[in-house]
């Protein structure tokens, strides 16, 4: 039992399109940990793999949530509590005019959120991944379309996935080496 | 007589607006040819339509309404004095005629471009929808501005605000994009359904309702703002008419009913994967736009809470019926629209 050695098998597709049905074929017989590497976004794709993850959207509206919180509780705290000052006899708690910070505050933490968390839960920053070494892998960022199932997929066999990438037309059939 | 004809503007400019929004959206749709729009355009289309019945509807006003609904047509001050080079009845009527002409011509001509494809083949005719459609959008923007600025705005005595046009042009989108998301939980559920996977409609629909709606609130906050800080006293007018008398329950009510309660539902991918949960939203949107109209039109052009009059009812429901069937009407008369869904998944899709 090698399977261990390996990180999984790749095929390279000629198009988005040869990828996107590849990668659907694959979810109908049953492979789980699987990835898709393309020159540009693939609509559908995501939704092909079933790679959606819910756990960024969240952490960003929470982030969101915290930064409206934050931006209005300092102004508040301000303009209420610490230094009161009268503004042209307007009350201390002029609730419109903390608005616009609210705002600016809950897009900068979403944001935050959003590029930090990504990084986080993609385990960047990462010098290296295995299918870096798959023969060709460069023509991912420029005209290859590559899908791969990993080796710890329940259902992985090397002759069967391999079989079943030619039989779904794929140009390169190649086994990533951990 | 000033309780009807208040009445009447309200229901009319409200039916008025879900007609510019189609138009709006057609125009913006023939720059982008996004899936979304392919797949709705019947309705764009239909809205559109609706805009000749519109015209001959806001002639009971021009006829018996003018000295009920607009102070300016009595003069008086010297700010109207001053004002009059403008708003004076004749350029009044061909202004609004200008509008019309434009509107009406726009949409037919686009819509006739289309059947023409349809029936000759020949693509080279999308190209001309695009390049009417540049130009004619700008125009659009600004002829919404100054048409409401007419005959909105303009039931304030001496009232202004300069984001009022904008104000209309979002709302009018919302409102369009929430009866297409309507009209796509009609589709999806009577013609053969489309795989959302590969035609993310809902999705893209929804997106848009979010979008509008963030812009919406963007611009009712930035008038209010703008007002509030500078507190003069011709600007504030509008804003304390509306701050009692049950205006002020009204205006928190479509803080939260027309902003965070549609902002919120429609921040989850599953309530815009779902062409079920989508129209929902999008009723609810459509109610609240109802509000919205009423807020914006009725403290200005009568006096007292904000009850509804028994002719606030009976105005809306009549021209919402004749709206209804002439949209209905053209619906069922509309180019399908499987064609170009279909090819939309052909081309490389950057929807």
């Amino acid at each position: 039992m090698s399977a261990a050695t390996v990180h999984g098998i790749i095929a390279r597709y000629e198009s988005a399109d040869a990828l996107l049905s590849a990668a659907r074929q694959a979810r109908q017989r049953g492979y789980r940990r699987m990835d898709a590497f393309s020159p540009m976004p693939v609509h559908g794709l995501s939704e092909a793999l079933d790679a959606e993850d819910f756990r960024l959207p969240w952490l960003v509206f929470l982030c969101g949530v915290a930064g409206a919180a934050l931006g209005y509780g300092l102004q508040y705290f301000v303009s209420v509590v610490d230094y009161p000052l009268n503004i042209g006899g307007r009350p201390f708690h002029s609730w419109p005019s903390f608005i616009p910070v609210t705002f600016e505050t809950t897009v900068l933490l979403a944001a935050f959120g959003a590029v930090f968390g990504m990084f986080a839960m993609n385990g960047l920053p990462r010098p290296h991944h295995p299918v870096f070494g798959a023969p060709g892998f460069d023509r991912a960022s420029s005209d290859g379309f590559f899908l791969c199932v990993e080796a710890t997929d329940p259902k992985f066999d090397r002759e069967e996935v391999k079989r079943f990438f030619a039989d779904t037309g794929a140009v390169d059939v190649a086994e990533v080496d951990e | 007589m000033t309780g009807f004809f208040g009445s009447y503007l309200f229901a009319w400019i409200f039916w008025l607006s879900l007609s510019l929004g189609c138009l709006g959206l057609l125009l913006l749709h023939q720059l982008f040819r996004a899936a979304w729009g392919r797949a709705v355009l019947p309705v764009l289309e239909a809205g559109a339509r609706s805009l000749p019945i519109m015209a001959v509807l806001f002639l009971p006003i021009l006829i018996w309404g003018m000295g009920d609904l607009y102070p300016w047509v009595h003069g008086g001050d010297a700010i109207d004095a001053h004002r009059a080079p403008y708003l004076n009845m004749p350029f009044f009527l061909i202004r609004a005629a200008f509008y019309f002409i434009f509107w009406v011509g726009v949409s037919s001509y686009l819509i006739g471009l289309r059947r023409r494809e349809r029936l000759t083949g020949d693509v080279s005719l999308a190209q001309r929808r695009t390049n009417v459609s540049a130009p004619s959008l700008v125009l659009f923007v600004l002829t919404v501005t100054f048409a409401m600025t007419d005959w909105v705005m303009s039931t304030e005595h001496h009232w202004f605000s300069t984001i009022y046009g904008v104000w209309f042009v979002t709302g009018q989108a919302l409102s369009a994009v929430a009866i297409a998301a309507l009209w796509w939980r009609k589709r999806q559920e009577t013609a053969a359904p489309m795989q959302e996977a590969d035609f993310p409609i809902s999705r893209d629909l929804g997106n848009l309702l979010l979008a509008f709606t963030m812009m919406w609130a963007y611009i009712s906050l930035s008038q209010f703002l703008i007002i509030w800080s500078a507190n003069l006293p011709e600007e504030t007018t509008f804003y304390l008419r509306r701050s009692g008398h049950g205006w002020d329950v009204a205006g928190a009510l479509l803080i939260v009913g027309q902003f965070m309660i549609p902002f919120l539902a429609l921040l989850s991918g599953k309530t815009k994967r779902s062409p079920v949960m989508l129209s929902r939203v999008a009723g609810w949107i459509l109610a609240m736009r109802v509000l919205d109209i009423y807020w914006i039109v009725m403290p200005s052009v009568r006096e007292g809470g904000v009850l509804p009059a028994a002719t606030d009812v009976l105005t809306f429901a009549g021209i919402g019926i004749i709206w209804l069937v002439g949209f209905v009407r053209a619906l069922r008369g509309a180019l399908p629209d499987e064609a170009d869904v279909a090819t939309a998944a052909e081309a490389p899709s950057h929807a």
